[in-house]
């Protein structure tokens, strides 16, 4: 814990020192009627080599380059600096030039994406841990078909035993295509429960049409519809921790790829010299 | 309920990490075995079968049921294929792919773009301001267009120069500080830093003075330091600011109110350029409560107030009327500047000579005018007629000898103890004014121009205008011609004039000219026509009959303004040239008498330049204040006495800052104005925190140079 403590102090401190050398740095150029843009430029540039140096470094990890938790906090501290020598360098306004525009859109776009995942990796944990079984990603596939398999086993045993159709006839027409595949990505990630009460609710609305062996069966199949809720919950959780990355780190190497033609034109065309 | 049972024979092992999944496992079938490192399928059978004895048996592992009911088959093969699948890649590979995809795609399209038929457009950071809208070029001012890439390797990257050929206006030192010449800016900076002496800088100038990263004074400055261009609007908008400010101007500035220095003199570092005197043309002076002298603007029920000459427009700024709006109602042409400067007048008449000295000692002179005869007569010729005879180095080298024999008393008009070269100097200066009287008669502009440009007056002149030519257009001759008044003149004063030349140049001695006072015919009908030219403006016979003289249209007229613009130029350099500016320019003998409104400049160069605009005004004389009149007319409700105050009746009148016993004036520093400087106090009022603009480019521009309009 005091570990933990001394580097959270260290990198805040590390972050904000550098902070308040580029703004100052910055504030000195422009008063020295020197090239301030160009120096925000390539710090700026020199800030994203140093945030997407995270991705390599967890494709590197038997090197001693200190602990991963140490990088994050790192990039999560380079990133918020990252976007206030943005605002100095653009000068808070939007740029007017075409390349210009996609470079800040993608800037943007990494930026956000950063800040997402970054309140997906405080929030979702504490999410999962609150609602059913911990599972593996790979392994929900396999849980699911389970599921789906228990469900008919239950719905084919009653009908087999009441020679009456309400049960399955419910479960071909609502339930088989909820047990197929994950279902309700958006109303598990806004925290709705509608579509688990409609299900539920439905199998209600019948349970007066059924007879004793039926009802039974209702019940169980009531107990999986919950489990299978539960599992789409994790899915979709789990997935949006592993999706928001597709576009950050997606994007990143396009950030640099134009940042760095946008400071060599910048250094072609300024018109200032250094 | 439970979902997982986790246990060494219950469950499986999962491996996130690998790069590729099961085909089946999207189905929860994933079989046991899995791809194999490089994406391929390996699916064979549930188990392989193990002989025990006899007998095969089956290994299924129980968490995939344990071995199965059927058993191995008879030679020892597992009875229960896996079906084949297409593997999949894991999420990471995925991921990477995409990665991978998005960043060639993007370099596709930089190339695409770079190498496209419209790179420049997207590359552009943003449209041209509308003052440099018309170039469509990137070549035109980016010295890296074009071949930029190669160009990365030059050291010819900045497009200042390009800048400065379309702006020359700027001057030779436009990226010195402030355009300034270096040495002068050095001995001004010197003065205002040891005036600022030890100040505490504002944080970032001192941390840029300890890092060595402070602007040298003496260096240059590009344009785009300051002018940031590609942001659109009507011009590239300066990046300026105090702090900017003081990297050279090392006295701290926080505030009008607080820093900035007393004005001077302010804003009559220079005198204006029409000579004109405020209280004695208003006379509506009042005085205040507390004694004050203040001019009343509109309040004196006068015709005349600030408004009947000054006139604030959008376009113009603060516009000084022109003569004809705010002069001509009571200073008419014909009384004030028709009839003015009569001693300059006989701008083209001929020496006295001393025809009869010259005549008896064997110089034939032939005809020559009888009031032009020595020594009855004792004319000077017109500075003009010497300034046009200087043309020819003979004429001019006679002329110096005869200035010269002066102190021993020899004058063109007496010749009477001139030694005989002295005589044949005079000679052939009589002959020259004979032969430049016949050019000029014969074609005047012609003979103006060739003569001008002999004398050494580069350049082209407006030779109509200085011949009193009117335009073409003009409907009505406004004033008598050169051309017939010089034939009258030959008529009338030399008629033979012709034959004598052409005598001359054959070297036969000319016949002696009839006198003109026996004359008939054309010479009686030339005086009845000289005494209505008289009356009219423009060149007519002088009253003495030596030649001719120029009586000014009216305000602006183009001889007048003509010669005294061609030879002030050469003031310093001919002194021909100076005879004739002299002449002209006299406050109360000058033709026309310009300079007694027009102020006289000279410059360091020595040439003189008659002020002919009221604009531009006054302003400073490093040429870096701005100001605008609307905004503060708006502010003071259109009182123009809230910042004009009268320096009431006494004080020195605004003419003598022009000129002094009639002697012209011709720095443009002396002044006498007719109101009192602005102290800086008035303009803290509003210029200061939470009011009006109080930096240092609310009222300072960064380029110094002429006086722009002060509107």
């Amino acid at each position: 814990m005091r570990r933990e403590t001394a580097r959270r102090i260290a990198v805040d401190g590390g972050a904000a020192l550098v902070l308040v050398l580029a703004l100052g740095g910055t504030a000195v150029l422009s008063a020295s009627l020197r090239a301030a843009e160009r120096a925000s430029g390539w710090a700026l540039f020199a800030l994203v080599v140093g945030l997407a140096a995270y991705h390599l470094r967890k494709r590197l990890p038997f090197l001693p380059l200190g602990s991963s938790a140490t990088w994050m906090a790192l990039h999560s501290r380079a990133g918020v600096l990252a976007i206030v020598v943005f605002f100095v360098h653009a000068g808070g306004r939007l740029p007017a030039g075409a390349l210009e525009r996609v470079l800040a859109l993608l800037f943007w776009a990494v930026s956000g994406s950063g800040i997402v995942g970054l309140l997906l990796t405080r929030a979702i944990p504490r999410r999962l841990a609150a609602r059913g079984e911990e599972v593996l990603f790979e392994r929900i596939p396999l849980l699911r078909r389970r599921l789906r398999e228990q469900a008919e086993a239950v719905v084919l045993g009653v009908a087999e035993a009441s020679h009456l159709g309400t049960l399955a006839g419910f479960y071909g027409r609502e339930l088989a295509p909820f047990f197929a595949a994950p279902r309700n990505f958006w109303p598990h990630l806004s925290g709705s429960g509608r579509p688990l009460g409609h299900l539920l609710g439905g199998l209600a609305a019948i349970e007066r049409y059924l007879d004793e062996r039926e009802r039974g069966g209702a019940a169980r199949l009531a107990s999986l519809i919950r489990a299978k809720d539960d599992l789409d919950f994790h899915h979709t959780h789990q997935a949006a921790l592993k999706g928001w990355l597709f576009v950050h780190v997606g994007l990143t190497w396009s950030l640099l790829l134009v940042g760095l033609l946008h400071g060599a034109l910048g250094e072609l065309f300024s018109g200032v010299d250094p | 309920m439970t979902l997982q049972d986790f246990g060494f024979e219950r469950s499986r092992y999962e491996r996130p990490g690998q790069r590729w999944v099961c085909g089946h496992a999207a189905d929860g079938r994933p079989c046991r075995s899995g791809p194999d490192p490089r994406g391929r399928c390996s699916a064979g059978f549930e188990c392989r079968p193990l002989r025990r004895g006899d007998r095969w048996q089956c290994t299924r592992g129980p968490e995939a049921g344990g071995p199965c009911a059927a058993g191995p088959r008879p030679d020892g093969r597992c009875g229960r294929p896996v079906a084949p699948c297409q593997p999949l890649p894991a999420l990471r590979i995925r991921r990477g792919r995409l990665t991978f995809w998005i960043g060639a795609a993007t370099l596709g399209l930089l190339a695409a773009t770079l190498y496209g038929p419209r790179a420049a457009r997207w590359i552009q950071p943003g449209p041209l301001s509308r003052a440099h809208a018309a170039l469509a070029d990137c070549a035109a001012c980016h010295p890296a267009a074009g071949a930029w890439l190669a160009s990365a390797t030059t050291a010819a990257r900045s497009p200042s120069a390009r800048c400065l050929d379309c702006h020359p206006a700027l001057g030779p030192h436009a990226l010195a500080p402030h355009g300034e010449e270096p040495a002068q800016l050095a001995a001004r900076s010197e003065i205002r830093r040891r005036a600022a002496g030890a100040t505490s800088a504002p944080w970032p100038l001192r941390v840029a003075a300890a890092t060595g990263l402070a602007p040298d004074p003496g260096g240059e400055l590009a344009c785009a330091v300051c002018h940031d261009e590609h942001r659109g609007g009507s011009a590239p908008a300066p990046k300026t600011d105090d702090l900017r400010c003081q990297a050279c101007h090392v006295a701290p500035f926080r505030g009008f109110v607080t820093d900035h220095p007393p004005f001077a003199d302010y804003p009559h570092e220079r005198r204006s350029a029409i000579a004109f005197d405020h209280r004695s043309h208003l006379g509506h002076f009042q005085d205040e409560p507390g004694g004050e002298a203040v001019l009343r603007s509109g309040e004196s029920g006068l015709e005349l107030d600030c408004g009947g000459c000054h006139r604030e427009s959008a376009e113009r700024g603060m516009h000084v009327g022109g003569f004809r709006e705010a002069c001509s109602s009571c200073h008419h042409h014909g009384e004030q500047i028709r009839g003015a400067g009569a001693a300059a007048a006989a701008l083209l008449r001929l020496p006295a000579l001393d025809v009869d000295t010259l005549e008896g000692r064997g110089f034939a002179i032939g005809g020559w005018p009888r009031a032009g005869r020595g020594p009855d007569s004792d004319a000077p010729a017109a500075p003009l007629l010497a300034l046009l005879l200087s043309a020819d180095a003979g004429v001019a080298a006679d002329l110096e000898r005869l200035r010269t024999a002066e102190d021993d008393g020899i004058f063109l008009f007496d010749l009477y103890q001139a030694a005989p070269d002295q005589l044949a100097a005079a000679s052939r200066v009589g002959w020259a004014v004979k032969q430049l009287v016949a050019d000029l008669a014969a074609d005047p502009e012609r003979t103006l121009g060739e003569r001008l440009s002999a004398a050494g007056f580069a350049g082209r002149h407006d030779l109509a205008g200085l011949a009193g030519r009117p335009p073409a257009d003009t409907a009505r001759a406004t004033r008598q011609e050169l051309r017939p008044a010089l034939e009258l003149f030959v008529a009338a004063e030399f008629p033979g004039l012709g034959a004598e030349l052409t005598a001359r140049g054959e070297g036969r001695s000319p016949a002696v000219a009839a006198d003109p006072e026996d004359s008939s015919g054309s010479a009686g009908l030339a005086r009845e026509t000289r005494r209505e030219w008289g009356e009219a403006a423009g060149w007519s016979l002088d009253a003495r009959d030596a030649g001719l003289c120029y009586r000014p249209a009216g305000h602006a007229d183009p001889v007048v303004r003509g010669w005294l613009d061609l030879t002030g130029r050469s003031y310093s350099t001919s002194p021909a040239a100076r005879a004739v500016f002299d002449a002209l320019a006299h406050p109360a003998r000058g033709l026309g008498r310009c300079t007694k409104c027009h102020a006289v400049e000279e410059d360091s160069s020595g040439s003189r330049v008659v002020r002919w605009t009221a604009t531009p005004l006054a302003g400073s004389r490093s040429g870096t204040i701005r100001f605008r009149h609307r905004p503060h007319l708006v502010a003071t409700r259109h009182d123009c006495a809230a910042c004009h105050r009268s320096t009431g009746n006494g004080g020195a009148p605004v003419a003598a800052a022009y000129y002094d016993d009639m002697e012209l004036r011709t720095d443009p520093h002396v002044r006498h104005p007719s109101f009192r400087a602005i102290a800086a106090a008035r303009c803290a009022a509003c210029h200061r925190p939470g009011g009006a603009p109080d930096g240092c480019v609310a009222c300072h521009r960064y380029h110094a140079g002429p006086p722009r309009s002060r509107s």
